[in-house]
């Protein structure tokens, strides 16, 4: 039964050649040869674009050099009929794309193998991070006063950071693998969504970016951040968004159209916003924290509005409570304020960082450096009235020399008159 | 006075020679026909050679129907006299055409068949056009029909 079936194929192969060298036999018109020979060279480019391995352009090597044998005595015809193109030129054109495509699936192979060292380096630095995060909570802990313990927690921090910075590239470069080397922007061709989507799933992508967010975000809730490091944070948050975004949508809508689960894809984008919000709570509890080292304690604010009425109503009390306090304490809490903690950490570093980043008003500012000066004001009364005092006199000693002299100047020229 | 008259004659016809200038050998042969789609109004464009022509009349000669160009093909080659060979499927006759000023001129109108020939097509043979239709094929100058003895000549 089988060897029949066998040879019926192979009598419909023959059939179906013999057919085809008939058909070429009797065409006489010269416009059908060359668009016969027009719609072959189309097949074949196609096949070539949707090939998706180099098993499958093995076939297309074979289709280019049966149209070359079929075609060559056509040659002629062919050369003029496909001006400016030629038979040979054409050839040689699928010949090289040919190349190209196998060059292509080549280098997917190498990429293939360089994604799955770039797994395993993956894997090794997030055990790495874990290790790392209890260490920090380990030394946290025990940090009190411990000069030593300290400098192993600044250590740790500094591994920590380092480390998961490593591990984003690496899940960055994975992500930025996926796509092909020639993309743009534009759309992806289904072969190519296709491949991202399997590539994605392989490489197990969704999970590596979660962790990289979450761990992120917990890196954010364990340290205190200075303006350099939140403007770090901002960039790479800004870059891996970015890179985010360029598969993010296409994976979003392959999923959709393969009916798969969603969820995961939503919750990334959900990590990403909540790292956002964590940056901007981090950003001011750092800064109520610069203050707390400074036995200022403020009452919780997370933005620039709250943070200023905070600060008015931290003053408003310094000024009520001055008098209960007595003068020597009431002039160490304002110098403790205005000399060592806003003028010389908060104005200079922090001030142009949260007016830069929309964080903070110029009016904001401005009122707490007004609630600032009246403090001063309400601490130093005498001192201030001294200074009033002290101007007036040289502002009125300055204008009765002016006018001495102009008295002298004009008394010899009204004489000459 | 004898010599003076034979001068003027000479110069009469040496001078229109002179006035022009011909290059030659020139070949206007296309290769391969072309299969043209006429627009709704009629204009067909070859975009290769730089061509373009109404041709609403053509089509009122061969049907005496003003609109029977609508969703139509032209099959056109040019021989290399420079002569255009026109038609299109279901026509009786090849129309052959040269062109002057901005136009395309009747040569020779050639009946092939009767009842119209279906699925014709041109084959640049030089230094004349093979009409194909069918099984059947036939060798155009631009004075009409050529006789297979003068084809062997």
């Amino acid at each position: 039964m089988r060897k029949k079936m066998k040879n019926k194929l192979i009598l419909s192969f023959i059939l179906f050649y013999f057919l085809l060298g008939v058909n070429t036999l009797f065409a006489q018109s010269d416009y059908e040869i060359v668009k016969n020979f027009k719609e072959k060279v189309h097949e074949i480019e196609k096949a070539i674009r949707d090939s998706d391995s180099l098993d499958a352009l093995a076939d297309v090597n074979e289709s280019i050099n049966q149209l070359r044998s079929d075609f060559i005595s056509h040659k002629k015809l062919l050369d003029s009929g496909l001006y400016p193109e030629s038979f040979d030129k054409t050839i040689e054109k699928l010949k090289n794309s040919y190349a190209l495509r196998s060059d292509d699936f080549m280098q997917i192979d190498v990429l293939k193998t360089e994604v799955t060292g770039l797994r395993e380096v993956v894997d090794t630095l997030n055990r790495r991070n874990v290790e790392l995060t209890d260490q920090f909570a380990i030394l946290e802990k025990q940090s009190n006063d411990d000069r030593t313990r300290i400098a192993q927690l600044e250590q740790t921090i500094a591994q920590l950071k380092s480390s998961l910075q490593k591990r984003d590239e690496i899940v960055k470069n994975m992500i930025d693998s996926l796509l092909p080397s020639s993309f743009s922007g534009e759309d992806l061709n289904t072969q190519e969504k296709q491949q991202l989507l399997s590539e994605a799933e392989r490489n197990n992508i969704l999970f590596h970016i979660k962790r990289a967010v979450s761990d992120n975000i917990r890196f954010l809730k364990a340290t205190k951040l200075y303006p350099d490091d939140i403007e770090e944070i901002k960039d790479q948050q800004e870059d891996f968004l970015r890179i985010w975004k360029s598969v993010g949508p296409t994976i979003t809508e392959l999923y959709s159209e393969k009916g798969k689960n969603t969820n995961e894809l939503k919750e990334i984008d959900e990590a990403f916003t909540n790292w956002h919000i964590q940056l901007e709570q981090e950003t001011w509890e750092s800064l109520k924290q610069e203050f707390t080292e400074n036995n200022i304690n403020l009452r919780n604010f997370s933005n620039g509005k709250e943070f200023a009425a905070a600060l008015s109503s931290y003053i408003s009390d310094e000024i009520k409570n001055a008098e209960v306090k007595g003068k020597d304490k009431a002039e160490a809490a304002y110098k403790n304020f205005a000399d060592s903690t806003w003028y010389s950490e908060i104005d200079p570093d922090w001030v142009p960082f949260l007016i830069d980043n929309n964080m903070l008003g110029e009016e904001e500012k401005d009122s707490i450096e007004v609630m600032i000066a009246s403090w001063r004001d309400n601490v130093y009364p005498d001192g201030t009235k001294w200074i009033y005092i002290i101007a007036g006199v040289i502002l009125l000693a300055v204008v009765i020399l002016l006018f001495t002299r102009k008295s002298k100047k004009i008394t010899p020229t009204e004489q000459a008159g | 006075m004898k010599l003076l008259k034979l001068g003027v004659l000479f110069l009469l016809f040496i001078l229109p020679a002179c006035s022009s200038l011909t290059l030659k050998p020139a070949d206007f042969s296309w290769p391969v026909e072309s299969v043209l789609k006429i627009n709704e109004d009629g204009f067909v464009k070859e975009d290769r050679y730089s061509l373009i022509f109404n041709s609403k009349d053509l089509f009122l000669e061969e049907t005496g129907d003003s609109l029977s160009y609508l969703n139509k093909d032209l099959r056109i080659i040019r021989d290399n006299k420079g002569y255009y060979y026109i038609t299109s499927n279901n026509f009786k006759n090849v129309y052959v055409f040269s062109n002057y000023e901005s136009e395309l001129c009747l040569e020779e109108k050639v009946l092939i068949s009767e009842t119209g020939v279906s699925k014709p097509a041109f084959n640049q043979r030089s230094p004349f056009i093979e009409l194909v239709y069918g099984d059947k094929k036939q060798l155009l100058s631009n004075e009409g029909l050529v006789n297979e003895e003068e084809n062997e000549e």
